[in-house]
């Protein structure tokens, strides 16, 4: 638990001094778990139609716990909503097994209609999840439109594809913006100032972890040593993606700004390992008991390395005007929700 | 509580314009049955001093309790009242509001019909803060998931796979065998006189099933091995017509494919595995589709059901070679000699899954996780069928 009084205690001294907030998570599996078994089983009973229900009781229980600055996020979703949303996407799953099943042709067509639709099913489920968490009683908010989310989810990637990746970094800096840019909080926009250059950085040290595993493989093989080869290479691979997949996460945090707020973010791979591994092993040996356990370790982790750095005060923002959104889109959106997608 | 005033509630007030929240205290009236929150002078030590002389106490909302909405209690989590135009009180005093909460419900009981929007009750937190309750919630799921997994589902699936026409299930392999062909198959190169003479085996063998509309096709490329379709086209490899030192060890194979025709076993598996994704979605309510802790289960009982078709296929291989007098040793004899090669080649009877290299003792410890039943588990069946 990190101690967050002391750096509480020196506001209005001068607009310049920069207080650091660590985002902190307050759940314990313990109580998670009688929140989680029971949902589970009234899940169960009622064919999955608690399961609505069950999921606002989560993320509300989650947003409450994550704390900075000594307050709560706060979850607003209805579950009627949830629940329409997922109707409708276990039709659309239902259907996609079944034309995929029935015939290679009919779940090719589906296959493609489900790209064009991820786009703004993202976008919706951005907004949904955005708009539904507060935090001191002023709501997040997401602005994106479909043609940006066409842009940044769909064409971008595929012209990073044609351009055999050096087109990657920008394709990961236009999605961020897509992300980051448009979500606020009351009526600031959060800003993303990463560029090609810090993405490219990394894509250079991803190409060298890769190009040295290939090479190391190539001439242990030469030797004759191929099982040390081999167990290196899959060693560097692996390692290769945690040790760069954090300094991504960190690069995101440490370039986005709100207002005159930054972030800090010290995410390391070593112990995203940990938690990650050790997760999965103890939810297999349990049998999935240890499941919401996992889930807050799991949340302590991330959160837990992300601090604001605070410019003055977080108590001047104002709220945004409260928007409608066509009901039948945010509930398609929720279905695709992301947990606790809060604030970035 | 017998008092008419109940005891202040401490929390934090938000005007519903601005993140800047207000130091409150709710108070209660049961005389006048309204809800009052006035504001707390805090800052420094100084600064209360003058306040102590000169109490200022400001009015930030009133209303009557019954036009409040009290959220359920969540663990310890805080509670917003909403107070109207996005105004909210936050607090984390639980038990007040709790208190608070028996008081709209007893009210709402006096005056019916007026307390639309009042408590909804507890009765959640309740049975999540009971461990009695708790404990019986989790013997409930395990009892339940058990009894689904190993027989809901495969008896749903059964029941619903005979249910489904047969052009539906044509459609299902339509285009497979082309499929497999153009990655996978090359036609037979056995000696034409050698292919027709299978062909006649095999035609025999259906129509001794009584089934017209299946039909045998010869192929190469996969090693031995032998497959069956849901339109009712079983494949038949070169090797595995050369691994079978006589026509009664193919045609245990072939009762083998024909049992999981019989049986439908594909789209039962098809049936089941959807079935079992459903589930862990509706469970864990999440829809993303590339999750391991989805993937992973879904993965180990498709394997496990996928045995129960093998176990089931064999047993009608087995009745089959018995109720046209041939020797179930027909039977045992390929299987070893199809386990021989497995072990040699490295690869699976139906090629769908590459077998690793391991030894027997491993493959004995990774039988939960093969989707065909070892050999001598299959040859144990076969002595339950000898006579």
């Amino acid at each position: 638990m990190i101690d967050d009084d002391q750096t509480m205690s020196t506001p209005n001294q001068s607009d310049v001094l920069i207080i650091h907030h660590p985002l902190y998570f307050d759940g314990k599996g313990g109580e998670y778990f009688r929140i989680w078994i029971v949902n589970v089983l009234l899940s169960i009973i009622t064919l999955g139609i608690y399961s609505a229900w069950a999921t606002v009781r989560t993320r509300r229980y989650f947003y409450a716990n994550l704390k900075l600055a000594g307050e709560g996020f706060e979850y607003h979703a209805e579950p009627m909503q949830i629940l329409k949303g997922r109707i409708i996407a276990l039709i659309s799953f239902t259907l996609y097994s079944v034309s995929s099943a029935l015939s290679p042709l009919l779940g090719g067509i589906a296959a493609i209609l489900l790209i064009f639709a991820i786009p703004p099913l993202i976008l919706l489920s951005l907004r949904f999840s955005r708009r539904n968490t507060s935090y001191k009683n002023i709501r997040f908010n997401f602005q994106g439109g479909w043609k940006e989310a066409y842009m940044s989810i769909l064409v971008w990637p595929l012209l990073s594809l044609l351009t055999l990746g050096l087109l990657f970094p920008l394709a990961q800096v236009k999605l961020k913006r897509f992300i980051i840019n448009n979500s606020r909080y009351g009526t600031e926009n959060f800003v993303f100032t990463g560029t090609f250059g810090d993405y490219g950085k990394l894509l250079l040290l991803y190409i060298a972890i890769y190009v040295a595993a290939i090479l190391q493989l190539a001439l242990s093989l030469t030797v004759g040593a191929s099982f040390v080869g081999t167990t290196v290479f899959i060693l560097l691979i692996y390692g290769g993606f945690f040790f760069i997949q954090p300094k991504y996460m960190n690069l995101m945090y440490r370039r986005t700004t709100l207002r005159e707020h930054g972030f800090e973010s010290t995410y390391t791979g070593i112990r995203f390992v940990w938690v990650w591994f050790s997760n999965i092993l103890f939810i297999v040996v349990t049998l999935g008991l240890f499941l919401p356990f996992a889930k807050v370790r799991l949340t302590k982790y991330l959160t837990e390395n992300v601090t604001l750095k605070m410019k003055g005060s977080l108590d001047d923002f104002t709220a945004g005007e409260a928007e409608t959104v066509s009901a039948l889109g945010q509930e398609v959106g929720t279905a695709f929700d992301f947990d606790l997608g809060i604030g970035i | 509580m017998a008092d008419s005033r109940a005891a202040p509630i401490e929390g934090i007030f938000y005007t519903g314009e601005s993140s800047q929240g207000t130091q409150a205290v709710l108070d209660f009236d049961a005389r006048s049955g309204r809800v009052t929150l006035t504001e707390v002078m805090t800052g420094s030590a100084e600064e209360s001093a003058a306040l102590v002389k000169q109490p200022r106490k400001k009015t930030l909302f009133s209303s009557l309790l019954t036009d409040l909405t009290i959220p359920p209690r969540l663990a310890n989590t805080r509670r917003r009242l909403a107070l109207g135009n996005g105004a909210a009180f936050v607090t984390q005093d639980n038990d007040s509001i709790d208190a608070l909460a028996e008081r709209v419900l007893a009210l709402s009981r006096l005056s019916v019909g007026d307390a639309t929007r009042g408590f909804s009750g507890n009765w959640l937190h309740r049975l999540e803060s009971n461990r009695g309750a708790v404990a019986a919630c989790f013997v409930a799921v395990i009892v339940i998931a058990s009894v689904t997994i190993i027989y809901g589902i495969p008896i749903a699936a059964k029941r619903i796979a005979y249910a489904v026409p047969q052009p539906v299930q044509n459609s299902m392999s339509e285009g497979t065998l082309e499929l497999l062909d153009s990655l996978y198959l090359s036609p037979s190169e056995l000696p034409s006189e050698e292919q027709a003479r299978v062909l006649a085996l095999a035609s025999a063998a259906i129509e001794g099933v009584g089934i017209t509309s299946y039909a045998v096709e010869l192929r190469t490329g996969i090693g031995p091995n032998a497959m069956a379709l849901p339109d009712g086209t079983i494949v038949i490899t070169d090797d595995i017509v050369e691994l079978s030192a006589n026509d009664d060890e193919l045609l245990a194979i072939l009762y083998h494919e024909i049992g999981h025709l019989q049986n439908r076993h594909l789209l039962r598996r098809v049936l089941q595995s959807s079935f079992v994704s459903l589930g862990l979605i509706v469970m864990s309510g999440n829809v993303e589709t590339v999750d391991t802790l989805i993937a992973l289960p879904t993965f180990y009982l498709d394997m496990s059901y996928t045995r129960d078709f093998e176990i089931e296929a064999d047993r009608y291989a087995l009745q089959s070679l018995k109720d046209r007098g041939l020797s179930v040793d027909n039977f045992s004899a390929i299987m070893n000699k199809l386990e021989d090669s497995l072990s040699r080649i490295g690869v699976d009877e139906d090629a769908d899954k590459p077998t690793s290299r391991a030894s027997r003792r491993q493959r004995e410890l990774l039988k939960y996780f093969a989707s065909h039943p070892l050999t001598s588990e299959r040859l144990a069946l076969v002595e339950e069928y000898r006579d």
